[in-house]
């Protein structure tokens, strides 16, 4: 990640500069102010490590510059000081700064710092990325937001039950179960640069259509790649792509957009893959009605090695008591808006 | 990895002795240790570092004494934050806090005040105890 060093002292500029570059950032010194702002609102930079006091304008006066204005992403801000004072710690806040480091700076102390502006930093795209996608979800099929809630909890059931696999520990962790949780209801995203004549159409797609909905895999994977480019610090985008892009990929290699074959889907893509299925299959969409857990499973079984990723079929017997309850827990808040549909239609 | 450490341990108590030696008074002008820390273990870096710090003080030092002399307390105050901000930096803490206290006396606004004047004195005298100091360890490390 890019970090902007504003110091006006060449030797701690060079200090920090090799400090950081061993912690595995790319770093620009600006020696003013002046300098350090315009770089800013070029927003080329989120994390800023500033010297407090320096001639122009001060460390102050560039955290009050900057938050005066709004910019595209949030620019988080360490200021430099060797004064340890309650009152200046209250200055630097009211201006804006977000953490201090105390001069001479300790490298220890310097990386801690900088790994919580970055943390920040990536829950902040990680909130605007999810809020974007709950206005776009809610905009068009009414269903969709259902199927998120679920969907996501069968992706958490097989990861989780993939982690005590001892052939997936090494990939499959805790966070790797998080991140699935909150990446899957990205998956079909892509759906909103399909037109509505086919998005929501009642009767089977003609071989036309189709070819259009399964646009929606590359409309999703692109978007999320993009950006994902913008911020690499934060590694859970790069997995809402690859479960975008390959959900419809089939193990067999008969899948879409690339036709795909196994290991070469990536892992998320093929849990999301059954999640998504088994989903299909068990809930009442516009085109069809809900099938049972009972014909899901058959078909699941059935699709072992062909559709499906054996140890992930695998997965889902195991677990087929937790995909049942949540998708009784679910059918249970539909039947109950039905209810109260059908009162309000009657009174 | 660990011999790089060790070598590098064996370069820093070599340089602390050196420094204990060649400096007149007992405490040492430079925490060297500290500096090679701020420096994240790189010795040739620590070395580049402080050369360029003695240019940057030489200089500087001669700077101050000049506004001083003419009474200008406002820029002595500015020279001698930018020596304190420096010396704080590559570790060598007596040239900060006699930088320091050259900043605070020059703050008070009175020029060629006579606490300016022996803060002044007190600078360049520790200025010249780093750089006869610092010479002798940092070309034999
Ligand atoms: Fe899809
Ligand atoms: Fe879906």
């Amino acid at each position: 990640m890019r970090v902007l060093v504003v110091e006006d002292d060449w030797i701690t500029g060079q200090m920090l500069t090799h400090a950081l570059e061993s912690l595995g950032y790319s770093v620009t010194v600006a020696d003013d102010g002046e300098e350090a702002y315009r770089r800013i609102r070029s927003g080329e930079f989120r994390l800023v490590v500033s010297d407090w006091e320096m001639p122009g304008m001060s460390g102050l006066e560039l955290c009050r510059k900057i938050r005066s204005r709004t910019s595209a992403g949030y620019v988080y801000v360490i200021l430099l000081t060797s004064y340890r004072g309650v009152e200046n710690i209250v200055r630097g806040l009211d201006a804006g700064a977000d953490d201090y480091l105390t001069k001479p700076f300790k490298t220890d102390e310097l990386a801690m710092r900088l790994r919580v502006g970055e943390r920040i930093l990536s829950l902040e795209s990680r909130d605007m990325t999810i809020f974007a996608l709950a206005k776009l979800a809610e905009s068009r099929d009414s269903e969709t937001g259902e199927h998120l809630e679920r969907m996501r909890e069968y992706c958490r059931i097989l990861a989780d039950e993939l982690s005590i696999n001892p052939q997936y520990t090494d990939v499959v962790d805790g966070e790797y179960v998080a991140q699935m949780y909150l990446t899957s209801p990205l998956h079909d995203i892509g759906k909103v640069g399909i037109p509505d004549t086919i998005l929501l159409k009642p009767g089977k797609l003609t071989e036309k259509e189709f070819e259009i909905m399964k646009e929606h895999a590359l409309i999703g994977g692109r978007t999320l790649e993009s950006v994902a480019e913008r911020h690499p610090e934060a590694a859970y985008l790069q997995m809402a792509r690859d479960i975008a892009l390959t959900h419809h990929e089939r193990i067999d290699g008969t899948g879409y957009p690339y036709g795909l074959s196994g290991d070469s889907i990536p892992l998320c893509g093929r849990i999301a893959a059954l999640a998504d299925v088994y989903d299909a299959l068990t809930s009442k969409r516009v085109y069809k009605n809900a099938y049972d857990h009972e014909f899901a499973k058959e078909y699941i079984l059935d699709q072992r090695n062909k559709h499906f990723d054996s140890d992930i079929v695998d997965a889902f017997l195991s677990r087929e008591d937790d995909f049942l309850s949540v998708s009784l827990k679910f059918q249970e808040r539909i039947l109950d808006s039905m209810t109260y549909e059908a009162i309000l239609t009657t009174a | 990895m660990l011999a790089h450490i060790l070598i590098s341990e064996i370069a820093m108590s070599a340089a602390r002795v050196k420094t204990y030696l060649t400096s007149h008074e007992s405490t040492p002008v430079l925490d060297l240790p500290q500096l090679v820390e701020r420096c994240m273990g790189d010795l040739a870096f620590a070395e580049r570092c402080l050369t360029k710090f003695r240019q940057q003080l030489n200089a500087d030092v001669e700077r101050l004494e000049e506004s001083v002399q003419a009474g200008d307390s406002f820029e002595a105050a500015r020279i001698a934050h930018l020596i304190k901000g420096a010396a704080a930096t590559v570790a060598a803490s007596p040239l900060a806090e006699t930088a320091s206290a050259v900043e605070n006396a020059a703050r008070q606004g009175y020029s060629r005040d006579a606490d300016l004047l022996t803060a002044t004195t007190n600078l360049v005298e520790e200025v010249r105890r780093f750089t006869n100091a610092v010479p002798t360890f940092t070309k034999n490390t």
